[in-house]
């Protein structure tokens, strides 16, 4: 396996036009369609990246994108895909079955057409194809904006190659699609994407990902487009034939890997060789417009947009009694509390990956639900209503991938929240989490670049993994009493897990949370007087105490006692031996147990575990276990702190045995001897 | 005529007028337990013909607390066989003051194709008021035309654990002639049945019943309140007629639907023929046959046609090597008529907690087909849309059960084949060295049986070999360890086997601390299991699983150690259950013995008590440790 530098999707932006080094035709138009022989079906040309874990090789997946001239806008895409695939096992047949989203409905509808595809069998040292049927083609509406082809090959067995290909025409010409070299399941012999684009246009584009590219060569070309001309004002609508100088590009890779599948990484997307791209100019033949975005411009868009800030412009008298009857209480904090809190009870998230309003203000009143837009738009809206000083804050969440701060791309930001401005204090806000407090937001916010929205405050924001500190205390006091004995148990919890806690015993109720720790020591303790501090002050952290009874067994002449009594780790959480990519965990943790014992009644100590510190790559992180006995008592301390969320594959080992000698540290017994 | 008229329109019911749903009104009995009350069920089926008919549907809930909110929302499907006329849906506050109303325009319109289906000739509408202020009130009317009839809808008037009834009420209008067949289940309550010049007209009707709540491990909601099982006599869809009021004519309908649809190509044919003709053993051929659909097909779910029970014809999947449970079933049953082998067609339903058949109720009682290949007491199982399952076992999934058998004269009830703790099994042998460090190196060989080879086999026949390690990383509860070898053998068969050799690092598995060595002989097997000990029991508890753990553990330790304190044997012999475990130290080496069975076994509220307690022994005595010390 190559092992991959840190960071590489630390993405590259590049003008297409530029890049272009005009070099004489590409020309490599191999076309290979049906044509399959015996040869082909043997893997024998050993390829590294093909092992006893592959279900299936990508032989080849080619890509191209071309324009047309449109009849009723401007230009339409046309995107043609041809893959070929050897199934090797049954747990790849899932790729016989293909899916096409197609977006918009009526004429503005992408279509679908020349879908091709055949299974390739090897029967007696002969091929043998099965054709895709054009009525095993169906369409099947999904929603109001999406239609989705779909088709599975016909007689695919272990051993086959299928081969499909298909064209999507498009309106939205302003959107060429994006490509992905590598597989996230399957390795990929040759991945190639070609796109011709009419001089008119010009797009940069954003690449990532390991790998390196076998072709990048760009050509001059030319092309005839038949324009329905209405954007000239001097002339009646009209078609029209233009030749028009294109710019032609290529890129290929050869032997890509599987991706692969990892735990603790916010998102594969985020390294995946990938290459992406956005508008940057137009040309309509007399003028050229500048497209290239950036976050003025952006800025600007979103505040117009009426299903983002156009919507918090519009008048709402119905937003604004209902704003004026809930926000009661003495100055803009508590208002603004009172508001926050009546939106994230009174609304449900259906979509949490929309930053965009789905109707109006006005409807998400009335149907109390919503993307995450509506909802958190509707709080900057009624916070504005009482003249506060907040604005919107787009970012992308953890599983969203990454965005750039230095470019904007729309697309790349799924999520918003409100920033909200008191007194020099500045609050996040996030409606659409019921259970996260007033000023938190919600573990997959920190993902890094986010952008404030606004006519005056417009700037760049980080929220970074490492900046959200879990931070856990135990406090456990035992002393012998005439019941046996007895204990106090405390904790304090995180953010993270008191949102989890929560939005349990909101789902099941106080009793049920007590009677599963309970359940979970069975006949070891007695548990009883539990208690859940701060339920209903989602601001402030869960302190969760209760009292138990321990049950040991009575007159025994050695007794064992493990001081974390459930606490601690009894598994590593780093199971895997090896590591390809960063380990990415939602925040930073810090865990601290203290306990304060008195030694059993009879007893004395015959041996106590040995105080240890380790620290984690220097400065990283350390583990701490202080254990003492004196005055008839035991005093512990243990703490597990790192100070960052991210480390680096070559740090992977050093994480795992830090671990390890955590499990390890925190089993040992106390061993108690009657005198 | 006038008085005609005004006789019709006494006689024939109609839905419930609006009423006042202020939730002030509810009694508490209504209340206690629940997160939901039915405030309004009414359902009016109007037989017009066997293929014909009209449903009407006003459902008023109101929503209690936030774990009703589902009975808050609305889904209704329609397809060929059904369109909906009218739908709408109002909401009312706690004081019964309507906030708002919707129709069908406000809906959202979805289809059910998902990723293991192509296409779906079904859709349905879905719609939520999203509503947060409890106790709130939704209440949702439908009218139906049915064109095309397979079965009717059951009456049963307590709908769900933690939800009362305050009132519902259920009509049925046939014609004189038509017999509607039903069934008293737990109880229920005969019909009312009127006649109105042509019409027969059965009413069933409850008023405030009091939620009832489910319990873990307790038995399922239709074996713990009354109900009525409701079917047509003589149906008809899509210009096929049958007649469902026995299995005899069931199976006849079944059968019509499948005529003629078993016709393979001539390569397959030929296919067959060379690949079985020279097997003298029948039982050999089903083998080999199996064995081809399992290489030559896979599950493929393409919703089209008759309410998703015709089959597509053989020859469909011949070409596309894809199909439904019914599609592949058929198929199977075609090739090895072929080969001169008689096989038939087996309606069942699937899963892992499916309901008991009702046997003495003809009607459509399940999702699923297999294939039987009848041979006497060692008939043939065949699940036709898995690839890797083993020939003849049906697991989990549809084994233990009565299925439907089609066959030339109709259906019969049968048996699938039920697999007993003596079945199950799981046996390991450990061998295994710790260091003076603590560190632990373990040759650990299972041979799994039946239903606990279960995920073994799937582990083997789903996962990469680099997925699997990881899993195997994964699946014991060690605190550090790594698997670094690992070999499975499978034998496929109708009790089959899997045997596993794995070789594990564990490093610091024992604890050390200073003189004294901490070992937990049992390393991989222990039983996590407690029950909340204040649960009072109103239903059995059922143990579900039936299955025989054997564990032998030999542990050497370096030299130099004794005991200072050993884990008692244990040994329970009851009605729980049988376990035992024991533990020796000899000659440097600790010698770990535990066996346990467990059967599928109802046990009453009173035995509750008993079943916490033997969870509790065996979680005690599994996570014991021996505690070596050395000799000064």
């Amino acid at each position: 396996m190559v092992p991959l530098k840190p960071l590489t999707y630390i993405a590259a932006i590049v003008c297409l036009c530029l890049l272009s080094d005009l070099c004489s035709a590409q020309g490599k138009a191999k076309n290979t369609w049906g044509k399959i022989t015996p040869a082909d079906f043997s893997l024998s040309a050993k390829s590294p990246i093909i092992d006893n874990n592959t279900n299936a090789v990508i032989l080849d997946d080619e890509g191209s994108v071309h324009y047309i001239g449109s009849k009723t806008g401007w230009f339409s895409y046309v995107y043609t895909r041809q893959t070929r695939i050897k199934i090797i096992n049954k747990k790849a047949f899932d790729l016989a079955t293909i899916s096409v989203g197609l977006y918009g409905r009526d004429e503005s509808a992408e279509r679908i057409s020349n879908v091709q595809a055949a299974t390739y069998n090897m029967d007696n040292g002969q091929v043998i194809q099965t054709k895709l049927e054009a009525k095993d083609v169906f369409l099947n509406r999904m929603d109001k904006e999406q239609t989705e082809a779909k088709f599975s090959l016909p007689g695919v067995k272990e051993g086959s190659i299928i081969e499909y290909t298909y064209t999507i025409t498009s309106e939205y010409w302003h959107y060429l699609p994006y490509w992905q070299f590598q597989w996230e399941s399957y390795p990929c012999l040759f991945s190639q994407y070609q796109v011709e684009i009419p001089r008119t246009l010009s797009f940069i584009f954003v690449r990532q990902g390991a790998h390196p590219y076998s072709t990048d060569k760009g050509a001059e070309g030319s092309g005839s487009y038949n324009i329905h001309n209405s954007r000239t004002a001097t002339s009646l609508d009209q078609d029209r034939y233009y030749s028009i100088n294109t710019i032609k590009h290529t890129w290929a890779m050869k032997e890509i890997p599987a991706f692969g599948d990892e735990r603790f990484l916010t998102t594969p997307e985020n390294y995946l060789d990938k290459i992406d791209f956005q508008l940057s100019a137009t040309n309509d033949g007399e003028t050229s417009y500048d497209q290239t975005n950036s976050w003025a411009k952006a800025t600007e868009e979103l505040l117009k947009r009426d299903d983002f800030g156009g919507a918090l412009e519009q008048d709402n008298d119905q937003l604004n009694a209902l704003t004026d009857k809930i926000a009661t209480g003495d100055g803009q904090l508590a208002q603004a509390k009172a508001i926050y809190y009546y939106v994230s009870r009174h609304f449900t998230c259906t979509d949490h990956y929309d930053k965009y309003i789905k109707t109006n203000l006005r409807d998400v009143l009335k149907s109390n639900r919503g993307t995450v837009g509506d909802i958190n738009l509707l709080l900057i809206a009624m916070l504005r209503r009482k003249a506060m000083h907040v604005d919107p804050v787009v970012l992308s969440t953890r599983e969203h991938g990454f965005n750039l701060a230095t470019y904007p791309i729309l697309q790349r930001l799924n999520y918003v929240v409100a920033r909200l401005k008191i007194d020099d204090h500045i609050y996040y806000l996030d409606a659409a989490h019921p259970q996260l407090g007033f000023g938190q937001l919600a573990g997959n916010c920190y993902n890094g670049h986010a952008r404030i929205i606004s006519n005056s405050d417009s700037a760049s924001v980080w929220f970074w993994a490492d900046s959200l500190k879990e931070k856990k205390t135990t406090m456990v006091l035992i002393s012998n009493t005439d019941k046996g004995i007895e204990g106090q148990w405390q904790t304090t919890l995180g953010p993270e897990e008191s949102y989890e806690v929560r939005k349990r015993v909101s789902e099941k109720g106080e009793q049920a949370y007590f009677k599963d720790i309970q359940t979970s020591w069975g006949e070891d303790m007695d548990i009883s007087n539990g208690g859940i501090d701060s339920l209903d002050k989602p601001e402030e952290p869960i302190k969760v105490h209760y009292e138990f009874l321990l049950k040991q067994t009575a007159g025994a002449s050695v007794f064992y006692l493990t001081p974390m009594l459930g606490e601690g780790y009894r598994e590593n959480p780093y199971p895997a031996e090896d590591r390809k990519y960063p380990v990415e965990m939602p925040y930073t943790m810090d865990e601290t147990y203290i306990l304060s014992m008195e030694i059993p009644q009879g007893y004395s100590v015959d041996e106590l575990p040995k105080s240890a510190k380790v620290a984690f790559n220097a400065d990283q992180g350390y583990f701490e276990y202080l254990i003492q006995q004196g005055g008839g008592m035991i005093q512990m301390r243990c703490r597990v702190k790192l100070n960052r969320a991210q480390f680096q594959p070559e740090d992977y080992s050093a994480l795992r045995d830090f671990f390890a000698f955590i499990v390890k540290k925190e089993s040992e017994p106390i061993v108690l001897k009657k005198k | 005529m006038k008085r005609i008229a005004y006789l019709l329109l006494l006689a024939v019911p109609c839905l419930a007028q609006a009423q006042n749903y202020s939730t002030a009104l509810l009694p508490d009995s209504l209340r206690k337990g629940a997160r939901a009350v039915i405030r309004e069920s009414e359902l009016i089926l109007e037989i017009k013909s066997p293929g014909k008919a009209v449903e009407k549907e006003h459902n008023v809930y109101t929503i209690l607390s936030p774990n009703g909110d589902n009975l808050g929302g609305y889904t209704s499907s329609f397809g060929k066989f059904n369109s909906i006329n009218e739908i709408s849906g109002v909401l009312y506050d706690s004081l019964g003051k309507q906030v708002r109303k919707v129709k069908r325009k406000d809906m959202q319109d979805k289809t059910y194709v998902d990723d293991m289906s192509l296409v779906s000739d079904t859709r349905y509408l879905e719609y939520n008021f999203y509503c947060k202020v409890y106790p709130y009130t939704v209440d949702y009317q439908e009218e139906d035309d049915i064109n095309g009839i397979l079965d009717f809808s059951d009456w049963i008037p307590l709908l769900n654990s933690g939800i009362s009834t305050q009132h519902c009420k259920y009509t049925i209008i046939a014609p004189k002639d038509y017999t509607v067949r039903y069934m008293l289940m737990n109880g229920a309550a005969p019909p009312l049945i009127t006649e109105n010049r042509d019409k027969k007209i059965y009413t069933w009707e409850a008023s405030n019943l009091p939620a009832r709540n489910t319990e873990p491990s307790g038995p399922r909601w239709r074996e713990m309140v009354p109900y009525v099982l409701i079917a047509p006599s003589d149906f008809e869809a899509q210009g096929y007629k049958g007649n469902m009021s026995t299995w005899e004519n069931y199976g006849k309908f079944i059968a019509q639907l499948r005529a003629g649809r078993d016709i393979l190509p001539d390569n397959i044919r030929q296919q067959v023929h060379a690949l079985v003709d020279t097997i003298p053993d029948k039982r050999r051929k089903v083998y080999a046959l199996y064995h081809y659909l399992q290489q030559n097909t896979h599950y493929m779910n393409v919703s089209l046609g008759i309410g998703g029970l015709q089959p597509f014809p053989a020859e469909y999947v011949a070409v596309k090597k894809y199909g439904d449970c019914k599609a592949l079933s058929n198929y199977m049953v075609a090739l090895l008529k072929e080969a001169g082998i008689p096989a038939r067609y087996v309606e069942i339903m699937s899963g892992n907690d499916a309901p008991p058949m009702i046997e003495a109720f003809s009607s459509r009682q399940s999702n699923h087909i297999i294939t039987c290949v009848p041979m006497g007491k060692d008939s043939l199982w065949l699940e036709c849309t898995n690839q890797t399952v083993p020939v003849g076992y049906m697991g989990t999934f549809t084994g233990g059960r009565k299925a439907i058998l089609i066959d030339d004269d109709g259906a019969h009830i049968v048996a699938t084949p039920s697999y007993s703790a003596d079945d199950n099994t799981r046996c390991r042998v450990i061998r295994a060295q710790i260091g003076a460090d603590g560190n632990l190196d373990a040759s650990v060989n299972t041979m799994y049986r039946c239903v606990r080879q279960d995920l073994p086999q799937s582990m083997i026949d789903e996962m990469s070999a680099e997925d699997r390690t990881k899993y195997l990383n994964e699946l014991f509860s060690l605190p550090t360890y790594t698997v670094d070898k690992s070999h499975y053998e499978e034998e496929k068969g109708p009790l089959p086997v899997v045997k596993e050799d794995l070789h594990l690092l564990a490093p610091n598995y024992a604890g050390v601390s200073g003189r004294r060595l901490f070992i937990a002989p049992n390393l991989v097997d222990r039983s996590h299991k407690r029950l909340p000990a204040d649960s009072v029991r109103k239903y059995d508890y059922i143990t579900d699983r039936a299955y025989t753990d054997i564990d032998s553990v030999e542990i050497s330790v370096p030299p130099g150690y004794q005991p200072e304190a050993m884990p008692e044997d244990v040994t329970i012999d009851g009605k729980y259950g049988r376990f035992k475990a024991s533990v020796k130290f000899d000659n440097d080496k600790l010698i770990y013995y535990r066996y346990l069975q467990q059967s599928i076994k109802h046990y009453p509220p009173a035995d509750y008590p008993g079943l916490v307690r033997f969870y509790e022994q065996l979680y005690q005595a599994d996570n014991q440790k021996v505690v070596l010390v050395k000799k000064e």
